[in-house]
């Protein structure tokens, strides 16, 4: 395989990004969006580790900084959960360059935290086989999280957060009834696209990777409403290892697990791709 | 529009779209940025170059990178660096993890043989080094290479003044992630916060939020001490603190102390900012369903600080 950094045009600007090709011609793409992470590689460490296993399977992928990250040029001050068109546009003129360098249009989607919101949106495309999502964020964003965000240094929330009975009294009964529990509309939309693509989700037990049993239940209800093809192309890993958010951290072992893990679920998702075109390769030469 | 440049001495290879998007000329035409084909150091590291573009060169600077967490949360400062130096008439050079970078490594010796290595470039280019700059402990690794590269100044954003005391903070900040981490799943009770030490100690080599650290790479950091190591640098040195209350600590205030007495022309200058974060950490702040990035104004501040300073002594060009 051979690595190259780039710098994409993008808008008025550019993305930093890293191509790796693989020796011959691709399969498929893969394309990698991090999550807010902060790291001295270009896109992720988590990205650069997939490289190459990736391009073993014959797969070319991509690995990006966001526009006004790292070394991609940008004034970018803040990151909105719901606000996810720029970070879109980003990811989508990477997967774009990767299509024209490997000179393949299948591709397949690894998105982590933040970028997972982007990777669901991606799913849409006819074109996409598969996709991976680690700490996904599963969530609708409602009145529970724009209260936490907005109010959280108040003293008068630090006194209730403080006393065990306050808690109790107060925070438990708002909570149940203005918090999140039920899986984001963008999250269920892409469910419905597995009629074209699989969909593993990573998710573990961690606060700071979205660990939600309500929002796991929600996605399981919405399993069970697809044909029974599709069902089984949702796959739900629920696992130790984590925080999968700052993978760069984790213990090499775990490293290790996550990135085998995420490269069985897109050879499977193009695998699945390629077996999906045979009978019509064959019905085309008969 | 952004533009795509052709790559410096490949004028032949602008039909290859991998070799084009190599560079880029920034929208108001101020720089160029460049990564550069052949890779450096042991570990195949790239470099990006920016160059001016409005103005004639006055100079160059390498600005030198950090290892573990900071190496991630100072690379947009030193991007921004890069491009406020341009404005000014001086071209840069910054290096990234390459390709043979299967495992990030803090190891001094390789950060000082990669700017051994940038400086042969700029030689290449017929760029004259005008300074070195660093960030964290990417400072301390600059004003250790300053004095082998024979740069006429350095430039120093928060630098760690002692190696030993950069080894404690990482193992306890390290610590604490470990406990915070295990506290956050309830069933989780290990922790692996000692674990870095004794693994040193019992296999001289361990992983340091998620860096590999030898013992080797341990007692090379551990021996640094800046106010002893600079004792033989001729050229002049800017010292940038940043601080809430306003007062850069001892270490920094006796490190410039030393370098005046000694004849030195040492700069301290003090940034002050509320810094929700310690400088260095994660700085994305608040909670969902927004993130603020705490340093968005701090890195274009301490950019455009550094730049003036350099630019204060470098030659005049014309505009």
């Amino acid at each position: 395989m051979t690595e190259y950094p780039l710098f994409l045009p993008f808008n008025d600007s550019v993305l930093s990004a890293v191509v790796t090709l693989p020796d011959g011609q691709a399969r498929g793409v893969v394309v990698n969006v991090t999550g807010t992470v902060l790291t001295s590689n270009v896109g992720s460490y988590l990205c650069s580790r997939l490289a190459g296993p990736l391009a073993e399977q014959g797969l070319a992928s991509i690995r990006f900084d966001f526009s006004g990250a790292g070394d991609s040029p940008g004034l970018i001050e803040g990151v909105g959960l719901d606000s996810i068109d720029w970070a879109l546009d980003c990811a989508n003129t990477a997967l774009e360059n990767i299509q024209e360098l490997a000179a393949v249009d299948r591709f397949a989607a690894v998105g982590t935290c933040y970028g997972t919101r982007i990777v669901f949106r991606l799913l849409r495309n006819p074109l996409c086989v598969g996709a991976v999502c680690l700490a996904p964020v599963l969530l609708e964003t409602r009145a529970w999280s724009r209260m936490r965000s907005r109010y959280h240094k108040r003293s008068v929330i630090a006194l209730v957060k403080s006393s065990r009975v306050l808690r109790l009294v107060v925070l438990k009964p708002v909570k149940r009834l203005v918090g999140e529990r039920k899986p984001a509309t963008l999250v269920l939309d892409a469910v419905n696209q597995l009629d074209h693509a699989r969909l593993r989700l990573i998710v573990s037990h961690f606060l700071r990777d979205h660990y939600s049993p309500p929002a796991l239940k929600g996605l399981e209800e919405a399993r069970t409403k697809l044909p029974a093809d599709e069902q089984g192309r949702l796959d739900v890993q629920i696992v130790d290892d984590g925080p999968l958010s700052t993978f760069e951290f984790m213990p090499r072992e775990a490293q290790d697990r996550t990135v085998a893990s995420v490269v069985e679920a897109l050879v499977a998702a193009f695998d699945e791709a390629e077996a999906r075109d045979e009978p019509e390769v064959a019905v085309a030469l008969g | 529009m952004t533009e795509a440049l052709p790559i410096h001495g490949t004028k032949d290879l602008v039909t290859d779209p991998l070799a084009r998007l190599r560079s880029y000329r920034d929208a108001d035409g101020t720089f160029s940025e460049e990564f550069l084909e052949t890779p450096l150091g042991p570990q195949a590291s790239w470099a990006i170059l920016t160059l001016p573009l409005r103005r004639a060169v006055r100079g160059a600077c390498i600005i030198c990178s950090s290892f573990g967490p900071e190496a991630g949360t100072h690379r947009r400062l030193e991007s921004v660096s890069a491009h406020c130096l341009a404005q000014q008439g001086f071209a840069s050079l910054r290096i990234r993890p390459g390709q043979h970078a299967p495992e990030p490594e803090i190891d001094v010796a390789r950060r000082l043989t990669e700017m051994r290595e940038l400086t042969d470039v700029l030689t290449e280019r017929g760029l004259p080094l005008s300074a070195v700059v660093g960030v964290g402990f990417g400072g301390t690794m600059a004003a250790l290479a300053a004095q082998d590269l024979v740069a006429e100044a350095v430039a120093l954003v928060e630098p760690v003044v002692l190696g030993r005391q950069f080894l404690e903070d990482s193992l306890q900040r390290h610590a604490v992630v470990e406990l915070m981490t295990a506290a956050e799943v309830a069933r989780e009770r290990t922790t692996r916060a000692e674990k870095p030490k004794s693994e040193l100690a019992a296999s001289g080599v361990t992983t340091v939020r998620g860096f590999r650290l030898t013992q080797t790479a341990a007692d090379r950091m551990s021996a640094i001490d800046l106010v002893e190591d600079m004792g033989g640098y001729r050229g002049r040195v800017l010292v940038l603190s940043v601080s809430p209350a306003g007062r850069a600590p001892e270490s920094m205030r006796g490190l410039v102390q030393r370098l005046r007495q000694d004849g030195r022309e040492a700069t301290l200058e003090v940034v002050q900012d509320e810094l929700p974060v310690p400088f260095g950490e994660y700085y994305f702040t608040g909670t969902p369903p927004s993130k603020i990035d705490s340093r968005f104004w701090l890195d274009r501040n301490l950019a455009e600080r550094v730049t003036a300073w350099v630019a204060r002594s470098g030659s005049e060009a014309p505009a």
